[in-house]
């Protein structure tokens, strides 16, 4: 929450973050998968957030922009995105790429991914080929229509989600036609809910040592909100018509930003300090904070890949070669 | 393949749910969805905010109308329900036995009113210092809001779960709707902060992409349609019959279409309007186009899709009639999740709960409900 203030008695020296400890391998893109591995970074997870050499994630690309000016490291819905987490780059279609992923596979307690269904299968990196070297992993895919079904591999964008999930509101035949929410809302719900159940199968897996793979749907995100799983149970009570039960159209989806409070902030080595939303939690004895900016693409590959020990000569090579 | 079956992954974890809101009750539902034991802790009079009784009837050949209601139904699968009477000081007994056997509280009630009745954090605390207390603030957070903060519920209850296994003890955690809706909204809040600008909507238009929401032949049919790039645009016109007006130049960039956005809408929306929706999406579907039809509820509930992913839970029970509730947005390859309960009705496993769990005995269990604290059925409204 703003500023991070507690009610309860804090402990004078607080300790770590909640969740100290758990190790995220992030290979999500967009929004959805991100905001996912991000609520897991600011609950105190270390999340290594990989992204294609020279390009990066797409998103960085997206503005806004800080004072308009495009650029990979000014986008701030990347900057909101990818705050706390380490940045590293890979090319995971090569076969060098697929070995140093599997190494860092083995050193993760949880894989988040977002690549269209079916891709992860064709690097060689499927739940099967996982699980086997990483029994205890947790692999979670975020994607628009889940990994099954005959929507699955059909186009689409938050629109058509909201639209297709029934959260697009005011659909009464009025002239301006139904509208959805907010851009980038209805995605950051979806991977709250991967978020959720990402951690729950962390939890399970620490406990018995068996990963899980979960597959999370954002259409199903949308079409699960309380909304409508109020309207579905008036609809049940009722007997009657279930499309005159539509939820009301909400006064406001919009946050109130003219009360934002204090935000806690973060120096980021371009754009000096940046006011973030606060975490999702304030815990009286573990706190979550903000402690580091989204990473600069590549930024963290000497550190992390120096702890799979490779040396500055190995780096060089692997750079030169387009893996890294 | 993907290994043997496994128990679904929160199994062992008790929570204790006080939540009045929708939002914590919800929260403790996607906690009772992985495989939670959560006990919904009512008092007697059940849903005295409910509004009025007639609102309680159920029309689904379920029985117990009075021990039901819409709204708490929806947030109260997998449960268990029990009722006690938090005013008197035998029903805040009854809580600090509760919690001495409960890994997580939810609450949503002002904790300053939970201390005056000795029932705060830090006195419970003392019962079980293991207790992880989640607090909800109230908020007047519309839809997204309440969403968001049921979702940051479970992650602070799974969250402080996980600490727990390294420090050992519980702790008191607060959850805030209002900070949870700037959450979701985080890159508005950076324009704000980094910019000083208000992001401001215009209907469904998009900063970056071309996209709207357009009427088809028929009553109240839409679609919607996201251009993102040079190829959706190629689809589009390929869609659209390669019309003269979509090869003119100006509309060959993207800077270009995004300046003549209301003309390009209008071509699009004089194409729909004469076509059916289901094949307009069609034709733009196998143009690789991101196209879909505008969904209500009912087409919602009848989608191929989300019925081949068993999205929709079949509840059943002796008083829930037979239902299709949506599902939760996940599917665990090892650990499926179902519906093991139909909504815990009023007080329904007062029984269960105040005899095998707290251990009360008969004679103790006939007082607790002569003082009001154990019901299974609504108190009428006298108003």
């Amino acid at each position: 929450m703003p500023g991070g203030e507690t009610t309860a008695d804090a402990p004078a020296v607080p300790g770590p973050p909640p969740l100290d400890g758990l190790r995220v391998l992030d290979l999500t893109q967009h929004v959805a998968g991100p905001f996912a591995a991000k609520l897991l970074a600011v609950g105190g997870a270390r999340v290594i957030k990989l992204e294609r050499p020279r390009s990066g994630d797409p998103m960085r690309w997206i503005g806004p922009f800080a004072a308009d000016l495009p650029g990979a490291d000014r986008g701030l819905a990347f900057l909101d995105l990818n705050v706390n987490k380490l940045g590293i780059t890979l090319d995971l279609a090569t076969a060098s790429g697929r070995e140093l992923a599997l190494e860092l596979v083995r050193r993760s307690d949880v894989v988040v991914e977002s690549y269209r269904p079916g891709t992860l299968e064709r690097f060689g990196l499927g739940y099967d080929a996982l699980r086997a070297i990483a029994p205890a992993v947790v692999l979670t895919s975020i994607t628009s229509f889940g990994q099954t079904g005959p929507y699955r591999d059909l186009a689409a964008s938050e629109l058509v989600l909201a639209a297709m999930a029934g959260a697009m509101r005011g659909g009464d035949g009025r002239l301006a036609g139904p509208a959805s929410a907010a851009p980038r809302l209805s995605l950051a719900l979806a991977g709250q809910a991967a978020a959720v159940a990402t951690l729950g199968a962390a939890l399970a897996a620490a406990r018995h040592g068996e990963g899980d793979w979960i597959d999370v749907s954002i259409m199903e995100a949308l079409a699960g909100s309380l909304d409508r799983a109020t309207a579905l149970a008036a609809y049940a009570h009722a007997g009657g018509e279930l499309d005159r039960l539509r939820p009301p159209l909400a006064a406001a989806d919009e946050p109130e930003l003219a009360e934002l409070g204090p935000l806690p902030e973060v120096e980021h080595p371009l754009l000096g300090l940046i006011a973030h939303p606060g975490p999702f939690a304030a815990f009286a004895r573990t706190p979550a904070a903000l402690r580091r900016p989204a990473p600069m693409l590549g930024e963290h590959n000497a550190l992390v890949y120096g702890e799979l020990g490779l040396d500055a000569g190995d780096i060089v090579a692997l750079a030169s070669g387009g893996v890294i | 393949m993907t290994g043997v079956r496994l128990p679904p992954p929160l199994e062992g974890v008790r929570v204790l749910d006080l939540g009045r809101e929708p939002a914590a009750a919800f929260g403790s539902q996607m906690l009772a969805d992985l495989g939670a034991e959560v006990i919904r802790v009512q008092p007697a009079d059940g849903f005295a905010d409910a509004g009025p009784a007639a609102a309680l009837s159920a029309g689904d050949g379920g029985e117990g109308a009075g021990r039901r209601f819409s709204p708490f139904d929806a947030t109260a699968r997998n449960k268990l329900g029990i009722t006690v009477d938090l005013l008197q000081p035998a029903g805040r007994d009854v809580l600090r036995r509760l919690v001495a056997v409960a890994d997580v509280l939810v609450t949503d009630i002002d904790p300053a009113t939970m201390d005056e009745l000795g029932v705060g954090y830090d006195a419970l605390a003392e019962v079980n210092p293991g207790l992880i207390h989640v607090v909800s603030t109230p908020s007047r957070a519309p839809g997204p809001g309440r969403d968001a903060s049921a979702s940051a519920i479970a992650l602070a209850a799974q969250s402080a779960l996980y600490a727990r296994e390294r420090t050992g003890v519980g702790q008191y955690v607060e959850v805030s709707p209002t900070a949870n809706l700037l959450g979701l909204a985080g890159t508005a809040v950076l324009d704000r902060t980094v910019n000083g600008r208000v992001e401001r909507r215009t209907a469904n238009r998009d900063l970056t992409v071309l996209q709207g929401c357009y009427p088809c032949a028929g009553d109240d049919r839409w679609l919607v349609v996201t251009i993102a790039d040079d190829r959706d645009w190629a689809g589009l016109v390929g869609a659209l019959g390669e019309p003269g007006w979509a090869l003119e130049p100006r509309f060959a960039t993207v800077h270009g279409r995004r300046r003549h956005q209301d003309e390009v809408d209008e071509r699009i929306a004089a194409w729909t309007r004469a076509r059916d929706r289901d094949d307009a999406i069609a034709r733009l579907r196998a143009a690789g186009v991101a196209a879909g039809p505008v969904q209500d509820d009912a087409a919602v509930h009848a989608d191929p899709h989300l019925a081949q992913r068993g999205f929709f839970l079949e509840l059943a029970g002796a008083d829930a009639g037979g239902r299709a509730d949506q599902g939760m947005p996940y599917r665990f390859a090892r650990a499926p999740l179902t519906a093991r309960l139909p909504p815990a009705r009023l007080g329904e496993h007062n029984r269960e709960v105040y005899r095998e769990l707290l251990g009360v005995g008969e004679e103790e269990y006939r007082r607790l409900e002569a003082e009001g604290h154990i019901a299974t059925e609504r108190a009428p409204r006298t108003s």
